[in-house]
């Protein structure tokens, strides 16, 4: 998908996430820069290499859910843990943060992870037709149905977990990270 | 894509579009709005999928479907679809389908451990033939059995009825929505002697309380959900309860969410029962005028075998009870029986049995159902106070018994899958007819269906084992009289004994008194409880399985034969839905590479046989009836020959390709251009689909299940139409008068229905007079006590299994799991489980954990959280459609005794991580 | 391919300035037109829904725009 101009981000942070670069140019070499995923709960936005090392990522095993990835050889952030919904989402159990050698300030709250948002245009429940299929997975009670039976997502009550993300049977859900401050 | 059909498209679209959002359009736009579908052939039709029955239309393009949309005029849906529905058309285009027969074989030849060969046709009839002959010389017609569903279509099961009944004389033809709907069919036929519901879907906007018993609407039927839902939110007076053994998505739009222990309905309804009575609330008038009160034994088993013969080690403490129960406490007062105390089961083989009581008797069994008692018992939820589930029994007590206030109560599996499904179906008529809430727009007991067509194949046209078409039954002679005389039989050809439901079929394979099994339309290998005896009686034992499908699956992989079936839109059919309403619909496709309908099949095996080699004498073991020899059917080749039949003349011809059914010409104009592969393949011209709905529309016509003629039901305007259709006219509510026909003039309602209307009269412990008093017009209240399930959680088996669909895949998942975007969206079946049950068990979300019962384990991920299913402290669940979590291999093949009905949603087993 | 339907809301005085924007996109046609009431059905041609959403966005975004909602979608498989 192709980003408009006030997406660009030239913090480091953005340089580490490859944005900035997949934004100037350099087609070729855009998937080595390009975001896979959000990094895991308890580092985000600290998910840069003073505080995410290389090590063994231990968080990976930690992850119940499994959904900890890490970004590939021939990656700008190769061996660096991020999270990839494609079949399950995040429990926020803390556990990653528990396992983490860099000894994570890890506060009792989970931490919103990002946004997931709901394209009407796609949702088959916004087209007359009767679907569930993403609410019976949200723990949070984001997604509801109104009296007509379409589906909407509550953005202040959405953790960004990413549960819902793989199991839309039309791909109508997608997930927005949080930007960074 | 051409650019000039590009632009059109998109002209089209355009045009379309502008029309919906009302901006005028000039000449050349409304052309275009006209030719947006150019190429596109509409036809209207049926979702292929659950009972409830939505009109979809069907867009076609050189031969494939191209669209389905949910069909606005149809009164069912209105236009909507749920997420299967919405994929109706991708279900036909799986990678895997099956195109052409398949035949174990070694070196050649028919080999029962040989792989999978493609054969044609003619060389896989060739197999079925021989082997079916072989076994009906041994066994005679018990020794063979066709297994088929409640989603044959109304010609499937009518030609498959007929050719097992009237040809093979074999009773063993039972369908799948055995264990679907056999309790409501027995409800209905002992409450009210006539089948099928009083009310409609219309109940929905005309009632105020709408009460869910053991039925998941939102994921089970989501469009008549959806209905209620628009009710409950219209109108500020409608509530809705949820009764449940777990919390499920049903409970979000619920006023009332009463959660229950397993089995414990029993007592609640007689609960209400009892309140109605205290309250004073009976509706005199109508119960006197129009009921009587009955009861029944309460020692009738639990539809197990009756010996350990088979039964593996761990079964064999639950088989020992279908013979010998110890009554536990809350059973004994239940029961008005001792705690402890050995109840032998002596009416496990009489178990319709009842008789007439009075009210005085009625009034004394409810009685100890009182608030304190089934409120401890039936308790659900460990997390809930007593006097919490206390307030909300009476708040429903209060709703059903509010005198203004309209109630339905609907239920599906949760009733009808239930050691006493029979009891719970005549208990939920037990308390609308003492209110006299039945039968009546918006008020009612409101039994829905799974099946597309268990209403309309599988109860209609009676492919049951003891069923004949429109509600007759084989071991009655006049029944028999009456189909031979429809389908030109001699005398005494029909078999009166009654055959093997489903569940039997597969002991008898176990047993080895079955060696010949068909499957049409379903996948009973997967679907059957206690699988691992089925699985191992079919590959083990020497006998033949034939299995018609259109995709691979645990049945297929268990046959010797496999034939291609066409699916749903690539044949002619016709379904009935469960508020009564028959749809029919064209060929829009034709079926992939060989696959071939069901019909054909039929027919096409028909023709291997001549009467001489089935109208013989036929030794059928245990056949006691004073018109019959013992033991046998009678040799009726002579009486054929006098009725101009030739020993030679093939099933085919005698019971299919009739001179009257001949006159059926095909082509003909109603088709409309549509093909028809059957008849193409047949190669003799008549119109199979229309002939065989006509000829079985014979048999309900003016007995009260009058269908409307064949080319009606294909009428542009007509979105089927709710028998009896009586001069053209469909019928909403049965029974009553301002409705229904049939009503005696001036009765206000008449519950006509003739069957089991003579009955003895007695008192709570049996017969005290054996005199037959007729009932005519007359619906039962029936009281039926509270009875444990016969196996429950121990230490070692601690949990509760409950067992059920999910909204995205239908039954076995054979094709909803063939579409990419419903497979995406429930990729597997969860274990569903309390949070607290992982974590005392060392399990946590998404971990693998084997779940054990005393016949099976298997693997499965565990789910505690998400808003789909939030099971009960010691309740789990796990869907059934998914052939790698293969849960009905724990499931205990228990019955009710009355139906037959196995009971999927309780059993024991327990969890352990993997 | 995908091919929809764009229900597109201006103030009924800028409907001819939008419209000539509008034709600007790639894979845009301006098909029909109400100054009455302010609407414009257009079509837009695209290769995936990805693209698809991405210039309805686009639509959004342009200057006298005040709604625009894809109201038809046709969607064909490629022939294989």
């Amino acid at each position: 998908m192709s980003r408009s101009t006030d997406d660009v981000d030239t913090s480091r942070r953005a340089f580490l996430r490859g944005t900035y670069f997949s934004h100037v140019g350099r087609e070729g070499d855009k998937q080595k820069h390009l975001p896979l995923g959000p990094p895991p709960p308890w580092h985000q936005d600290k998910l840069d290499t003073d505080l995410c090392q290389d090590c063994d990522a231990p968080c990976l095993s930690a992850c119940e859910p499994r959904i900890i990835k890490r970004y590939p050889d021939g990656h700008l952030l190769a061996g660096r843990p991020y999270l990839n919904f494609a079949e399950s989402g995040c429990t926020f159990c803390g556990d990653c943060a528990s396992a983490c050698p860099m000894k994570l300030d890890y506060a009792g709250n989970p931490p919103k992870l990002g946004q997931v948002k709901l394209d009407i245009q796609s949702c088959l429940a916004w087209n007359d037709v009767f679907c569930i299929s993403c609410r019976g997975h949200c723990d949070h009670g984001a997604l509801s149905l109104d009296q007509r039976r379409r589906m909407h997502l509550d953005a202040d009550a959405c953790t960004g977990c990413g549960r819902c993300l793989p199991v839309c049977p039309n791909k109508a859900l997608s997930f927005h990270q949080c930007r960074s401050k | 894509m051409s650019i000039t059909r590009r632009d059109l498209l998109k002209t089209s679209i355009a045009a379309v579009a502008a029309t919906s959002v009302g901006i005028p359009l000039s000449r050349e736009g409304h052309t275009a709005a006209l030719k947006v579908d150019e190429g596109w052939r509409w036809d209207k039709g049926v979702c292929r999928f659950c009972g409830v029955g939505c009109g979809i239309q069907i867009a076609t393009k050189d031969g494939r479907i191209v669209a389905t949309k949910g069909d606005p005029d149809s009164p069912v849906n209105r236009g909507l679809n749920c997420i299967k529905g919405y994929f109706n058309g991708k279900i036909l285009y799986g990678e895997d389908r099956l195109t052409e027969p398949l035949l174990r074989m070694k070196n050649g030849r028919f080999d029962k451990q040989g792989d999978f060969v493609p054969v044609t046709w003619e060389r896989a009839f060739d197999e079925m033939e021989k082997q079916f002959k072989k076994t009906y010389a041994d066994l005679g017609p018990t020794g063979v059995a066709v297994m088929g569903s409640g989603q044959y279509t109304i010609q499937e099961g009518y030609a498959a009825t007929k050719l097992m009944k009237a040809g093979f004389r074999s009773n063993n033809i039972d369908p799948n929505a055995r264990h679907c709907m056999a309790s409501a069919v027995a409800g209905f036929m002992q409450t009210f002697g006539v089948d099928e519901p009083a009310g409609n879907y219309d109940d929905i906007e005309e009632t105020d309380t709408m009460v869910l018993w053991g039925a998941n609407m939102a994921e089970m039927h989501p469009i008549l959900w959806g209905r209620i839902a628009d009710r409950r939110l219209s109108n500020d007076k409608a509530r809705i309860v949820n009764l449940s053994t777990y919390s499920n998505m049903s409970s979000d739009l619920a006023d009332l969410e009463i959660i229950f222990k397993p089995q414990t309905d029993l007592a609640i309804q007689n609960y209400i029962a009892r309140e109605i009575i205290k309250r004073d609330a009976v509706n005199w008038d109508f119960v006197n005028k129009h009921c009587a009160f009955a009861t029944g034994p309460y020692d009738i088993g639990y539809g197990m075998r009756d010996n350990d013969t088979y039964a593996f080690d761990a079964e064999k403490d639950i088989q020992a009870k279908q013979n010998h129960v110890r009554l536990d406490d809350a059973e004994a007062v239940a029961q008005r029986r001792k705690p402890g105390e050995r109840v032998a089961q002596d009416n496990s083989k009489s178990a319709n049995k009842h008789w007439l009581i009075k009210f005085e008797h009625f009034k004394q069994a409810v009685e100890p159902y009182t608030l304190d008692y089934v409120a401890e018992l039936a308790k659900g939820d460990a997390d809930e106070t007593l006097g919490q589930f206390k307030l909300k029994l009476q708040q429903l007590a209060d709703l059903y018994i509010e005198a203004q206030r309209k109630v339905v109560s609907f239920w599906t599996m949760g009733f009808n899958q239930h050691q006493r499904g029979t009891w719970v179906n005549e208990q939920a008529y037990m308390n609308h007819l003492l209110l006299g809430k039945q039968a009546n727009p918006g008020n009612g007991a409101f039994s829905l269906t799974g099946q597309p067509s268990a209403c309309g194949t599988a109860r209609e046209v009676g492919t049951f084992s003891h069923r004949l078409p429109a509600d007759m039954v084989v071991n009655n002679a006049k029944h028999r009289a009456v189909a031979e005389e429809i389908w030109k039989l001699p005398s005494k050809t029909l078999n009166p004994k009654v055959g093997s439901h489903i569940t039997k079929i597969m002991r008898d394979l176990e047993d080895g008194t079955v060696k010949w099994l068909w499957v049409q339309v379903c996948n009973p290998f997967q679907g059957t409880a206690n699988a691992n005896h089925w699985i191992k009686a079919a590959r083990e034992m020497d006998n033949f399985i034939v299995v018609a499908d259109a995709y691979p699956g645990i049945s297929t992989k268990v046959a010797d034969l496999v034939l291609p079936a066409a699916m749903i839109f690539e044949k002619w059919g016709g379904y009935g839905n469960a508020e009564r309403r028959t749809q029919l619909w064209r060929e829009q496709v034709p079926p992939p590479g060989q696959a071939r309908s069901d019909v054909w099949q039929v027919l096409e095996f028909s023709k291997r046989f001549t009467l001489k080699e089935v109208w013989g004498e036929q030794s059928i073991p245990g056949l006691k009836d004073e018109e019959f020899p013992s033991d046998a059917l009678p040799d009726v080749l002579d009486a054929a020959t006098a009725m101009g039949y030739s020993p030679a003349s093939t099933l085919y011809d005698v019971l299919f390709a009739t001179a009257e059914n001949m006159k059926f010409k095909w082509p003909d104009h109603i088709a409309k251009g549509h093909d028809n592969h059957t008849v193409a393949h047949l190669g003799d011209g008549w119109f199979v689909e229309k002939a065989l709905f006509e000829e079985y529309a014979r048999f309900g016509r003016g007995h009260a299940h009058d269908l409307a003629p064949f080319d009606l039901y294909m009428h542009d305007d007509v979105r089927g139409l709710r028998w009896p259709v009586v001069e053209g006219r469909e019928t909403k509510w049965r029974f009553n008068e301002a409705y229904d026909p049939y009503v005696a003039k001036g009765s206000g309602f008449d519950f006509y229905g003739p069957a089991l209307k003579s009955i003895p009269s007695g008192d709570l412990d049996g017969v005290t007079d054996q005199e037959k008093v007729n009932l005519a017009g007359k619906a039962k209240i029936f009281f039926r006590p509270y009875a444990a399930p016969v196996e429950q959680p121990d230490d070692n088996y601690n949990l509760w299994l409950c067992t059920g669909r999910v909204l995205e895949h239908w039954h076995s998942g054979t094709m909803t799991r063939r579409v990419p975007e419903l497979h995406r969206a429930v990729p597997t079946a969860m274990l569903y489980m309390h949070p607290r049950d992982a974590e005392t068990s060392g399990i946590r979300r998404k971990d693998v954990a084997w779940i054990e019962s005393r016949r099976g384990k298997i693997k499965a991920l565990v789910e505690t959280h998400g808003s789909r299913n939030r099971m009960p402290r010691g309740t789990v669940f796990v869907p059934w459609f998914d052939e790698g979590v293969f849960i009905n291999k724990l499931t205990l093949d228990t019955t009710c005794p009355i139906s037959k009905q196995t009971d999927f949603k309780k059993c024991a087993v327990k969890v352990y991580k993997a | 391919m995908n091919l929809s339907a764009i229900l597109v809301i201006t103030a009924p005085a800028e409907v001819n300035a939008c419209m000539i924007l509008l034709g600007d996109l790639p894979g845009i046609t301006v098909h029909h037109s109400d100054p009455a009431t302010g609407k414009i059905i257009v079509t837009q041609e695209a290769e995936s829904i990805d693209v698809e959403i991405e210039g309805l966005k686009h639509i959004k975004s342009l200057h006298g725009v005040a709604m625009a909602e894809m109201i038809y979608h046709y969607f064909e498989q490629d022939e294989a």
